[in-house]
Parts: structure tokens; sequence; C-alpha cells
């Protein structure tokens, strides 16, 4: 489903803000996300370690606690939401971790890990959850004979997939997926992206693919936010954030990436220095302290969020007058 | 150009209580003076027990080196006694880890970590090793050199602390640095810093790499040489150029595919290899890429492809370039 054919948003995000105390000062992980997610959508997150891209995942599902904002799921605050009704919506958004050897219970089967939510929302019981158990890791492309077997036994790619299997096992609306295949090698990397392609198509899901590889996100995704230091850097279509990119952030972030072709020789923007400190982030534009075309207005004042072209949104002093 | 490290049919096991993992069957390659060689391949591979075992790094038992010569200047260092291989490790051969985090002592200052290579190798003064230090801090590009001597690992983000390991890997002029996915840990854009800076030092003193990867855009990047690893064997080796235009093993092909690339369709599907590797506790007879092969013939599920060389300085193990299996291998080249 393409973008503008869904009307209303599946979730509204609204000024959200996630703070940390941090030796008395305020640690601003994530500051001020505005965002729309469509239903059926892909909507990938990409930046540096550090810039808040999974606080910001993890705080839109309310696995952490937001300082400030909304999120409007099919217009209801989750923020808000207390008992039942908490509960009833956490069946709908479930999250796919990134490091599939850590993320599942080594003393747990894959039976006792994927029937977990199950027996927690109080689902199925017996034949019917050994059934639905089944019938979940033959989606994700397990077999019924890895029923008992604990995480040890997986590679990790079939461990990612024991993981995606239990975030299905609710039937979610909107999956998170943190980095769901960093840790894998290149050609099960594919083999995972794949799958979640696949049950996309299969059962309208939504997510929000959360990672550093850019070449995999422009693949995955419809459209693309990237962040910096907790802020908003630039949000367009995947086609346009790659064929044109406008922040000079955005820019060398891509210039980054390696090109597996030793005959292109090409100039590269290499950043100078490395992220600053979210405790003590520079005055005015966050970037402007590695950024190449950084001008005196940079350090004064913060860049307004604004559509520069149709559906290409991006915060930078360049486009002033775009 | 000269020969520095030849490897030669090397066979390394690891003994486990499943029986003998055979983690390196019959590896030969070798680095010339000032090359950049890539290892590539996937998890398992042996590309990691290769490294190491040049630098006699695994702990035996369980580690085995069962058959097979690694010579360095022609000497070989598999029969080296301990105290003799101490001399070269971190002296003539040097090695930087994947994860910064954990490969520096957390307890120790950065200055001590870098000078204990030049006081026991060059037998210099702590406060001359100490003058040394910055100036390997300044060449790796870490500011305030001096005083970031006395700082402790923590205090340093990813991206320096794998400066401070590849400033430690140069404090002794090493003709060799064995670096093994130096890049992984780090962020695509400090990433490119650490390559950049790896390039550049490695033009300005002629120093050989062993670049262990598996991503094949850094290989691309930094390498002139490659040599792919499957199941604990090389597949195929060559130079850079051979190896990205014209990949003639399938499984080399399958990796090709399977990389992710920035222009890549958004409609296809992406390529991935079926199958995972097979299990080195009891490989497969024939070739070992037979189960998972597109084009597996008769012939491979039983005997065993050896190197041969397919065109200039490439080398690849596989049927298709019998002679009897002309038809089938066209049939790969309409496919590619």
């Amino acid at each position: 489903m393409s973008v503008q054919e869904a009307d209303q948003p599946l979730i509204q995000i609204k000024n959200l803000k996630k703070y940390y105390k941090v030796s008395g000062r305020e640690l601003k992980a994530v500051n001020d996300i505005n965002l729309d997610i469509y239903k059926g959508e892909t909507i990938g997150l990409v930046g540096e370690s550090g810039c808040g891209k999974s606080t910001a995942g993890k705080t839109i599902i309310r696995m952490h606690e937001a300082t400030a904002g909304e999120v409007l799921f099919n217009g209801e605050d989750i923020f808000k939401l207390k008992g039942r009704a908490l509960n009833k919506f956490k069946k709908d958004m479930q999250i796919i971790f990134q490091d599939p050897y850590s993320s599942l219970n080594p003393r747990m089967t894959v039976e006792e890990i994927v029937g977990e939510p199950l027996d927690l929302h109080h689902i199925v019981k017996g034949k019917a959850r050994r059934d639905r158990i089944v019938e979940l890791l033959e989606l994700v492309g397990l077999k019924s004979e890895h029923f008992s077997r604990y995480p040890h036994e997986f590679s990790g790619g079939q461990r990612q997939r024991i993981g995606i299997a239990r975030a299905l096992a609710l039937n979610p609306k909107f999956i998170v997926c943190d980095e769901p295949i960093s840790a894998l090698d290149v050609s099960i990397q594919a083999q995972v992206v794949n799958l979640l392609k696949d049950l996309q198509d299969k059962m309208g899901l939504t997510y929000l693919f959360i990672a550093h590889d850019l070449s995999m996100v422009k693949y995955i995704s419809d459209r693309i936010l990237v962040m910096y230091l907790g802020n908003m850097v630039e949000l367009t279509d995947s086609d346009s954030l790659y064929n044109d990119p406008l922040h000079p952030y955005t820019q060398a972030l891509l210039s980054s990436v390696p090109i597996p072709d030793p005959t292109i020789k090409r100039e590269r923007i290499v950043l100078e220095g490395e992220v600053p400190s979210p405790i003590d982030p520079p005055s005015g534009c966050v970037f402007r302290t590695r950024c190449n075309r950084a001008m005196e207005l940079c350090a004064s004042s913060v860049p307004e969020w604004r559509e520069v072209k149709q559906g290409h949104f991006t915060a930078c002093h360049l486009y002033n007058n775009a | 150009m000269e020969k520095l490290l030849q490897i030669e049919n090397l066979n390394v096991s690891f003994n486990t209580y499943g029986g003998e993992v055979k983690a390196v069957r019959g590896v030969s390659f070798s680095v010339k003076k000032g090359e950049a060689v890539a290892i590539v391949g996937e998890s398992g591979c042996g590309k990691s027990v290769t490294a190491k075992s040049i630098m006699k790094l695994l702990t035996a038992p369980p580690a085995e080196y069962k058959e097979g010569k690694i010579l360095f200047h022609g000497q070989d260092l598999l029969p080296l006694p301990e105290n003799e291989m101490k001399k070269i490790r971190g002296n003539k051969i040097s090695m930087i880890f994947q994860d910064p985090m954990s490969s520096l002592n957390p307890t120790s200052r950065i200055g001590d970590q870098l000078i204990e290579g030049l006081v026991k190798h060059n037998r210099m003064s702590r406060a001359i090793a100490l003058q040394h230090a910055v100036q390997l801090l300044e060449r790796v590009g870490i500011p305030h050199a001096k005083s970031r001597l006395k700082h402790y690992p923590h205090e340093f983000s990813g991206g320096m602390r794998q400066r401070v390991m590849i400033a430690i890997a140069l404090a002794c002029d090493p003709e060799l640095i064995i670096a093994d996915e130096p890049t992984t840990a780090l962020d695509v854009t400090i990433q490119a810093q650490v390559l950049t800076l790896m390039k550049k030092l490695q033009k300005e003193t002629n120093t050989s790499i062993i670049l262990i990867t598996h991503d094949l855009g850094v290989v691309a990047e930094v390498c002139d040489k490659v040599i792919v690893m499957y199941a604990g064997e090389v597949v195929e080796s060559g130079s850079v150029e051979e190896i990205f235009s014209n990949p003639t093993h399938p499984y080399t092909k399958g990796l090709m595919k399977s990389i992710p690339r920035l222009d890549m369709d958004r409609s296809s599907r992406l390529y991935s290899i079926v199958g995972s590797p097979p299990d080195l506790l009891d490989p497969p007879k024939g070739c070992s890429f037979y189960p998972r092969c597109e084009y597996a013939m008769k012939v491979c599920k039983d005997y065993h492809p050896e190197l041969e060389l397919v065109s200039g300085t490439q080398q690849s193990s596989c049927w298709l370039h019998h002679p009897m299996a002309q038809a089938a291998a066209a049939k790969v080249r309409e496919d590619h």
C-alpha cells in the first residue's frame, strides 16, 4: 500500500521526548520526534550509535516511559492507557531485537519462548497452543521438530527466526525491528529480510526498521528517517533520500558506505571527529561541529524542521530560503 | 615482490566432546611485502582460526595444528617454542582485534598498553617509549595525544579505541598486521575514518596487511588480493579486480549477489544462499559447498575439487572448471 492511499495514520508520534538524568544533568536521548506511520508501511530509522534510534523505537511501543509527547495508536494515546486497555494494546505492538544470542533465554525451549506471549495473554491452551506454536514456527521457516530444542542448538539466522516467531505470536499490527540483521552474516541477512518482507505482505504488518546498514534500510523501507544526537535530521521516501540527500549529515552518511566494486573510485566525505556527548550537545544545530558547510547562523539558531520538497523534510539552515 | 608470509596446507582442528572439529582444512596462500590480502567468508568458515594460527594464539589443547607450514621469511612458525614466538608476536607480526572494547585491558592506562611492546621488544626505557607513544597516537589521529596517554580505555569512544589498537599494533613497526574484523563494531562514518587511516598508514610504512572481514565493500576499498573461505577451505582466490569482476566459484558468486547495495531494486527479492554451512565435525566428503550449490553435479557429492588456476592469478576449486563440465559451466555463465 502506498502512503497516499491510507488516510489515517496507524501511529502518530507527536513531540516525543525521552530524557535521562545523568549525574544531575539532562541527557536528551530523543528530542522532539514527530512522525506519522501508515498501515502496511516500513519506516527506516538510521543514525550512528547513540543517536537515540533504539530509544526512540522502544519509547514508541512504551518499553520505556516517555518524558513528554504523545504516541497515538489508531487515534488513542498509548501513554494514557492502563490495566486491561494497556494489555490489549501490548498485543498489537511487538519488537524484534538485535542480538539473537542474548535476546532468547538459553534455559527455555523454543516452545516456551514462542509460547510465552500466548500464555501471558491467555490466548490458547493445550493442543490449540501447540498447534499455534507449530504454525508460527512454520511461518518463519522453522520446522515442527524444532519445537523442544534450546536456543544454543540453532544458528544465528535461525535464532532470529525464533525471535520473529515470538514477535508474531499475538498477531501484532506494528513491529519495531531493532537492528534485526546487524549480527548476521551477509548471506543470512538476505534470508531474514526476505522473510520480514513476506510476512509484511501476508499479514499487513507495519514496521519501524532500525538499522545502521544503509543499503539494507533503503531496500526494505518506504520512507526513511535520519537521526543525529536525538534529533530528526531528514525524512523522505527511500529513493529520494538516496538520490537527493539534502542534509549534509545524510550526504556524509551515504558517502561513508563502502561500495563493493573496486573499479569505482570516489571522493568520500569523511566526517571529522565523533558524535558529541548528548549531555552537552552543541548550541544551535547539533550537527554543526562536524558539518563541512556550517555557517555562523548554525551556532546560534536551531534549524527548523521544514518540508523543502514535497514529502521531503529536513532541518538545516541551508534550505531556509528554498 | 618478496613473499613475506607463506601458508602451506594448514590444517587446524579442535578436539571437543563431540569429536574433532576440522576448522581449517588444507589452507594455502601467500602474502607479499606491502600487500593487503583479504580473507572473506561467513562466520565459522575458519578465517579467524587461520589468522590466529599465524600468531599461534590458539589455546592448544583444544586446538591442534595437525599439518602444514606457516613460513614467515621462510622460517616455519609452527614448530617454534613459545619464547621464540614471543619475539615475533607484537614485534614482527601484530594483530588488531574486532572488538576494541574487550581487547584493551580496562584496568591499565593507554600509555602503558602502548609501550608494553616497545619496552619488551626494543628494550626502550619507559621515558623514551612514552615519547614514542605520543607520536604513535598522533599518527593515528588522536588529538591531545600527550594527555591521552594517562587515560583508561573506557574514557575513549569506540572509534578512538580502535585507533589506539592500531597504534599498539604499529608500535614496533611490524612487517605484517593481521586485522580481524577491525571495523565491524564501528559505525559507518567511523569505519570510513578508520579505513582511510589504515590505507594511509599502509602506504607510508609498506606494511603487509591480512584483513579478515565479511564486508565485501571494505575489501573492495582496501585490499589487493582476496581469499574466499568456506567451511575451513579456500574455495577461490585472486586479485580484487578478478574476484569482483569475474567470480568463478558458485559460493563467491552467491556472496557477491547477496551483498546489499545502495542501488538495489526495491521490488525484486534479495538474493540469499539457501541453507547454512556444513557441520565441521563431519565435513562433506566431496565439495563442501555441494549441499547449498545451485549448480551441483553428481561428481560434487563424492569427489573433492582441488584449487586450480582459472585465469591470471585467480584460483578456484570447483568441478565446473573441469573440461568434462563445459555444458554445465556454459549454463552458469548464462545465468550471470
